[in-house]
C-alpha cells in the first residue's frame, strides 16, 4: 500500500475530520486524518490528570440534541460503534449564598416549578416562551446546524415560516442580558440564564446575537448528554466508525505546509519532510489562522484575504479548571434540602446571584484580572457514570471563564500562579459544597489557559471557540463570508472545525455539512458499504 | 443498562495480548469483542502528557520494545499498514559507572564484547562464545517455544537431548539466573549489567528453572527499540487494526462477572449492567486471580482448581516508582566526555555499580523497604523521537524496581511519593549532573500502587502478572498442566501475560492463545502457528 498517495488528506484528528473522513470513506475513497498530537479526538478528551483510575474530561464533556442529529444516524455511530449516554434530568442548577437554588430541568414543568418559588411571573414567562419558539427551534434552527449555511436561502428567510418568526428574529439579535431583562424580573432567573452564557455556550452577555442562545436554553429541549465512559469514548466510536470504512489516522504526523500548486491544493508537507499527495481534495480541522497563514502560506493568497484571516477576532476568554478526584460526590447539603433537584444536576453553577455580578466578571476579565466575581461551571460526573473512576469513588470538575493572558503577565505565567488560584477557588466552592473536606479530596489539579492553548494549538490563546461568537463571525460570516461554505480561497481546500458553521455542541455538525459541499464538488455518492480489508 | 449483546466471542481486557488473539480470530471469520475497563486500550502501552506542560509526554509503561516487527502477529496482522514506526538507536543500552566508564550494549556484538573487555577480558571472552553457542539455541528452540504452547519438560527433553542445541538447552536449564551469572562472569560490574537486563524484563535472580534464560538473552540480543509517538500509537494501531478488520471493542466498561452455565462460559456481565454473549468463547486477557476467583466466581469451580487460582503469586520484584521529567535540556551523562557514543543510546542504567546492589534491591522489596540504594534504567525518548516533547526540549524518565507494599501498605506510597521522587532524582543527578531545578520543567511520578490504579489487571504492580519462577514458567504457567491456554470451563481460555511465556510486550500469549481456540472451534488456522514438539523432533 503506497502510503505518500491519497484520495483525500484530512487535517486534525477533530471530531468534524472524522465525521467527514467516514462519510468520504463510504463514498469509497482512501482518506488520511493527520494529527499532530499522539492523542486523536480533539477536545473529546479525558485524562488521568489527578490520578490513576480518574478520568477527568477537560474540555467538552456533554452534546445536545444527539436524538436529532443526522450525523449520529448516517453514520451509525451509537448502535454500530457502541456510544452510550446519560442524560441527567436537571441540566443546571444555579445555587446562591442564602441556601436557596434555582434549576432548569429537562422537564418544562418542572422548571416552571423551580422557577415559581422566585417569581410567579417569570415561570409563566418561561413557560410562554418555550412554548412559543419550540417547534421553530426543532423546526428550523436545529436543522439549519446541519447545513451549509446558506443554501437555503439565510436562516430568516427559513424562518419566516413560523408565525413566531418574526419576534424570534428580534430577540436573536439582542444581546443575552437584553432578552433575559425583557422576559424576565427576578435576579436568580436572569443569572440561571446567563450563567449559561459564556460556559458553555460561548458568548458574552454583552454580544449582540447572544440572545438566540437563551432562547435555546428555554425554548429548545436541548436534552444534553453525558458520554458513559467520558467524552473520549466518544472519540473512540468517531474513530472505530472511521477506520471501519476503511480511514487511516496517522497521530504524530505534524503538517507543516498545505501544498498548492496553480492556486489548488494537492497534498501536504510533514514537519519531518515527507510530502504526501492529495488526489481529490486535502481539508482542514485546524484553526484558519494556522490553515491559511501558516500551512498555505500568505505568499499564495490575497494580502486582504490573509488581513481578514488574521482579523478574525478570538474569545475573549479561556477556561481555568479545577480538578478533584474524590472519595465521595460534591455536596451540597443546604441546597438539596432546600431543592433536592440540585443532586441531579448535570451542572452546578455558582458565584453569580444577579446580572451585575456578571458584568462584573466580564469587566474583570477584560481588564486582565482574575475574576474576583468568578462563574463556576461544576460537573461531577460520577453521579451519572461510575465509569469514571474507581468504584466507589469520584471525580469532580469546576470550569471558569477567565482571560487568557493575566494583565502584565505572560501565558506561561499561570503555571507558577495556578495552584494558588486552586486555592481561592476551593475555598469558594467550600462556601456551598458541604463536604469538600481534604479528607475527601485524595487529589487536585488546575489546568489553565496556558496548558489549553498548548494542548490544543489550534485553540490560540485558549480560545475555546476558536472563532468569537459573535454576528459577524457567525452563520454565513463563520470564520469569514468566503469560508462560510467550507470551501477555500485554494481550490480543492475545504475548512472544517469549530470556527465554521454552527459551532453548537453538536458533534460532526461542521463535518457533515462540508461533506455536502464536497460530494457535490468532487461527484461523490455513498457507495454499498465499503468493507475494510 | 438492561443491554444485550452477542458475538462468536468476548476478550476480557484490551492489553495487546488480547487485541492480538481477538485480531486472529476476527480475521477468522467470527465476531468479535472486546471489553476494555480502562478508558484507553493498550493496557501496558501507555502514556500520558504532562500536565504543567503540553506537549511533553511520558511513557508511563512499557517502553522498551523488542523487534517487533520481525514478530509473526506484526507480520500476520498487517501492523504496518496503520502508521507504526519504531527507533532503533545504538547502542541499545549503557550502564553508567561513577568513574565516567560505561558497559554498552550495541547492534554489533563485537563493540558489546569490546566493552565488556575494558573490565575484564576474560568476561568478554565468555560472552562473545556464549553469544556464538547460543545462536541456534534461540534460533531453533528459545524463539520457537516462545510462540508455541508449551511442552512439559519430560516430553521435550528426550528430543532435546537429540541435538547440540538441544543439549545446551538442557544444561541450563534447571538453574537460576543468579547461578548462570556468577558461574560465568567474574567481574561485579559485569554481572550487574547483566543481572539487571534481565531483572529489568521480569526474571527473579532466584527464580528456579529460568537460568537459560540469560544465555538466551545473551545470544537474542538487548537491542530495545522505540516506538514513535510513544508506546501508545502501538496501542493506538492495534486497535485500529482491530476496527480495520471489523473486530469491535469498547472502552471505560469491565467485564464484572463471566456468565457460566452447565460449566460452559456463555458470556460477560459489564460494570454498567449490559450482558454480552458469546456463542462460542471467552478469552479473558487479565490476570487468574481477577478471572477464576473474582469473575467466574468459586461456586462454579472446583475447590482444588480454585485455591491454585487463588494462590498464583504476583512479583515482589517487578513494580516500579518512576520518575518522569519535562526537561529544557536532555540528561546530559557524565560519561559522555570521554565517550561521546553514550550520548545516542536508548536505555541508560545509573546507580548499580556491582552485583550486590542486585542482591540487595531483591531483599528490600521483598520485605517492602524502600531500596537502600536506588538504581535505575531509564531513557531520553524526545533525544530519538522528537515528537515526544516540544522542539528543543526533552523528556526523559528513570524506573526504579520498589516494593508495591511498602512496609505493609501499598498507600505509604502516596505519604512519600515527593520524597522518595527526590532521592532518586540526587542518584541520577550523580550521573547527569544538568539536571537541576532550573532545567526541570516538570515533575511527574509513578509509584508502584498508581501501576495497579491505572491498570487494575497488574496486580500489586507487577507488570510480568505473575511472578515468573519454574513453577509458574513455560508448562506451569499460570499452573501446572494448565499452560495451553484453556481452563476447566469450557469455552473460557485464557490469553494474557499470567499465561506462557509471561509478561512484557511480546504478542505471544495472545497469538499461542489464538491457535488453541481456533483449534477447539474446529478451524483451520488461517496463519502458520507452530506445533512445538513436531519442531523438535524436525531438528537434526
Amino acid at each position: 500500500m503506497n502510503d505518500q498517495e491519497w484520495d483525500v488528506i484530512l487535517i486534525g484528528a477533530g471530531q468534524n475530520n472524522f465525521a467527514l473522513g467516514t462519510y468520504l470513506g463510504l463514498a469509497g475513497l482512501k482518506t488520511v486524518i493527520c494529527e499532530s498530537r499522539l492523542e486523536n479526538g480533539g477536545r473529546l478528551f479525558s485524562e488521568e490528570i489527578t490520578l490513576p483510575g480518574y478520568w477527568h474530561n477537560t474540555l467538552a464533556y456533554f452534546q445536545d440534541n444527539r436524538e436529532i442529529s443526522p450525523v449520529w444516524k448516517e453514520l451509525n455511530w451509537e448502535k454500530g460503534h457502541h456510544a452510550e449516554f446519560i442524560s441527567p434530568p436537571v441540566i443546571s442548577s444555579l445555587l446562591l449564598a442564602d441556601g436557596r437554588a434555582v434549576s432548569h430541568h429537562q422537564s418544562l414543568e418542572a422548571t416552571v416549578e423551580s422557577i415559581k418559588k422566585f417569581s410567579l411571573k417569570d415561570a409563566e414567562s418561561w413557560r410562554r416562551t418555550h412554548n412559543r419558539y419550540y417547534s421553530l427551534i426543532r423546526n428550523y434552527l436545529i436543522p439549519y446546524y446541519y447545513q451549509p449555511p446558506g443554501i437555503d436561502g439565510s436562516l430568516a428567510k427559513v424562518l419566516s415560516a413560523d408565525p413566531a418568526a418574526a419576534d424570534f428574529k428580534r430577540l436573536s439579535a439582542l444581546t443575552p442580558k437584553q432578552v433575559v431583562d425583557e422576559l424576565f424580573e427576578n435576579d436568580a432567573v436572569k443569572t440561571l440564564v446567563l450563567s449559561q452564557m459564556a460556559i458553555p455556550r460561548g458568548v458574552g452577555i454583552d454580544y449582540q446575537g447572544g440572545g438566540v442562545e437563551v432562547l435555546k436554553m428555554i425554548a429548545g429541549d436541548e436534552r444534553p448528554e453525558l458520554a458513559r465512559g467520558g467524552s473520549h469514548s466518544i472519540a473512540q466510536v468517531l474513530q472505530r466508525a472511521y477506520v471501519r470504512r476503511g480511514g487511516q489516522i496517522r497521530a504524530v504526523h505534524h503538517v507543516e505546509k498545505i501544498l498548492v500548486e496553480n492556486g489548488r491544493a494537492v497534498g501536504v508537507r510533514l514537519l519531518d519532510g515527507r510530502e504526501w499527495f492529495a488526489r481529490l481534495a486535502v481539508v482542514s480541522n485546524v484553526d484558519p489562522y494556522s490553515t491559511f497563514v501558516e500551512m498555505v502560506g500568505q505568499e499564495k493568497l490575497s494580502g486582504e484575504f490573509v488581513e481578514k484571516i488574521k482579523a478574525i477576532e478570538p474569545d475573549e476568554f479561556s477556561y481555568f479548571e479545577v480538578h478533584l478526584a474524590l472519595k465521595a460526590p460534591v455536596r451540597y447539603a443546604l441546597h438539596e434540602v432546600q431543592d433536592p433537584s440540585v443532586r441531579q444536576a448535570m451542572n452546578v453553577n455558582i458565584g453569580p446571584e444577579k446580572p451585575s455580578d456578571l458584568e462584573e466578571m466580564w469587566s474583570e476579565i477584560r481588564a486582565g484580572a482574575f475574576p474576583s466575581h468568578p462563574c463556576f461551571h461544576i460537573s461531577c460526573p460520577t453521579q451519572f457514570d461510575p465509569l469514571q473512576a474507581p468504584v466507589g469513588k469520584h471525580t469532580a470538575t469546576l470550569f471558569m471563564p477567565v482571560p487568557f493572558q493575566l494583565k502584565g503577565k505572560k501565558a506561561e505565567d499561570w503555571i507558577k500562579l495556578k495552584n494558588v488560584f486552586m486555592e481561592t477557588v476551593l475555598s469558594q466552592w467550600r462556601r456551598y459544597a458541604t463536604n469538600l473536606t481534604d479528607e475527601n479530596i485524595q487529589m487536585r489539579v488546575a489546568l489553565d489557559p496556558f496548558y489549553i492553548s498548548g494542548r490544543w494549538q489550534n485553540m490560540r490563546r485558549g480560545s475555546v471557540w476558536v472563532a468569537r461568537k459573535i454576528p459577524n463571525q457567525m452563520g454565513e460570516n463563520r470564520p469569514l463570508p468566503e469560508l462560510a461554505r467550507y470551501r477555500t480561497p485554494i481550490d480543492r481546500l475545504y475548512q472544517v472545525g469549530v470556527a465554521t458553521h454552527p459551532a453548537d455542541a453538536v458533534i460532526g455538525g461542521s463535518g457533515r455539512n462540508a461533506w455536502q459541499i464536497i460530494k457535490d464538488d468532487l461527484k461523490l455518492e455513498i457507495k454499498q458499504q465499503r468493507m475494510a480489508g | 443498562m438492561g443491554k444485550v449483546l452477542e458475538y462468536d466471542g468476548v476478550v476480557i481486557g484490551a492489553g495487546h495480548n488480547g487485541m492480538i488473539c481477538a485480531a486472529y480470530l476476527g480475521k477468522s471469520g467470527h465476531r468479535i469483542m472486546v471489553v476494555e475497563k480502562n478508558m484507553e486500550v493498550g493496557g501496558g502501552l501507555d502514556s500520558h502528557e504532562d500536565r504543567n506542560y503540553p506537549g511533553f509526554w511520558h511513557n508511563i509503561h512499557s517502553v522498551f520494545h523488542r523487534g517487533l516487527m520481525m514478530l509473526p502477529w506484526y507480520k500476520d496482522l498487517e501492523l504496518e499498514k496503520f502508521g507504526i514506526h519504531y527507533y532503533k538507536p545504538d547502542p541499545g543500552v549503557v550502564h553508567h559507572f561513577l568513574d565516567g566508564s560505561y558497559l554498552g550494549w550495541f547492534a554489533d556484538v563485537g563493540r558489546t564484547v569490546a566493552s565488556i573487555s575494558y573490565f575484564s577480558k576474560k568476561d568478554a571472552a565468555t560472552f562473545k562464545e556464549i553469544w556464538f553457542r547460543w545462536q541456534p539455541v534461540v534460533k531453533n528452540i528459545v524463539f520457537p517455544e516462545t510462540y508455541a504452547v508449551p511442552v512439559p519438560i519430560e516430553e521435550k527433553e528426550p528430543l532435546l537431548e537429540k541435538t547440540p542445541e538441544g543439549r545446551e538447552y538442557l544444561k541450563y536449564f534447571d538453574t537460576t539466573p543468579e547461578h548462570f551469572i556468577l558461574e560465568h562472569f567474574e567481574h561485579p560490574r559485569v554481572q550487574a549489567f547483566i543481572g539487571f537486563l534481565g531483572v529489568m524484563r521480569g526474571y527473579e535472580l532466584d527464580a528456579p528453572k529460568t537460568g537459560y534464560l540469560i544465555p538466551a538473552m545473551i545470544a537474542w540480543g538487548v537491542n530495545p527499540q522505540l516506538c514513535r509517538g510513544t508506546s501508545h500509537a502501538l496501542g493506538d494501531n492495534l486497535a485500529h487494526m482491530l476496527s480495520h478488520n471489523g473486530v469491535d471493542y469498547i472502552e471505560a466498561n469491565g467485564v464484572e462477572r463471566i456468565l457460566v452455565e452447565d460449566g460452559r462460559a456463555r458470556g460477560v456481565v459489564l460494570e454498567d449492567g449490559t450482558v454480552i454473549k458469546a456463542r462460542k468463547f471467552v478469552a479473558s486477557n487479565v490476570n487468574p486471580v481477577e478471572t477464576f476467583i473474582k469473575l467466574v466466581g468459586r461456586e462454579n469451580l472446583d475447590p482444588g482448581f480454585a485455591e491454585m487460582a487463588a494462590n498464583f503469586r504476583f512479583s515482589k520484584t517487578t513494580p516500579i516508582f518512576a520518575v518522569n521529567l519535562a526537561l529544557n535540556e536532555r540528561p546530559k551523562y557524565i560519561t559522555e566526555e570521554k565517550h561521546p557514543e553514550v550520548i545516542g543510546s536508548f536505555m541508560h542504567i545509573v546507580g548499580l555499580e556491582t552485583y550486590q546492589d542486585l542482591r540487595n534491591l531483591f531483599e528490600d522489596c521483598r520485605t517492602g523497604q524502600l531500596p537502600r540504594k536506588p538504581f535505575m534504567n531509564g531513557a531520553t525518548p524526545s533525544y530519538h523521537d522528537s515528537t515526544q516533547a516540544p522542539p528543543g526540549k526533552a523528556t526523559a524518565f528513570m524506573w526504579q524496581l520498589a516494593p508495591y507494599h511498602l512496609w505493609g501498605n501499598p498507600l505509604n506510597w502516596d505519604k512519600v511519593r515527593g520524597e522518595w521522587f527526590e532521592r532518586q532524582l540526587a542518584v541520577w543527578r550523580q550521573y547527569a549532573p544538568n539536571l537541576t531545578e532550573d532545567n526541570i520543567l516538570s515533575k511527574d511520578s509513578g509509584t508502584p500502587l498508581d501501576i495497579e490504579r491505572h491498570d487494575r489487571n497488574m496486580y500489586c504492580g507487577d507488570w510480568m502478572v505473575g511472578e515468573y519462577s519454574g513453577d509458574q514458567a513455560l508448562e506451569n504457567r499460570p499452573f501446572p498442566g494448565w499452560s495451553n491456554y484453556r481452563t476447566p470451563v469450557e469455552g473460557l481460555y485464557l490469553c494474557g501475560s499470567s499465561c506462557h511465556p509471561g509478561g512484557n510486550i511480546t504478542g505471544a500469549p495472545g497469538y499461542n492463545a489464538s491457535r488453541i481456540i481456533a483449534e477447539d472451534l474446529g478451524l483451520d488456522p488461517w496463519w502458520k502457528p507452530l506445533d512445538f514438539k513436531e519442531h523438535l523432533e524436525k531438528l537434526r
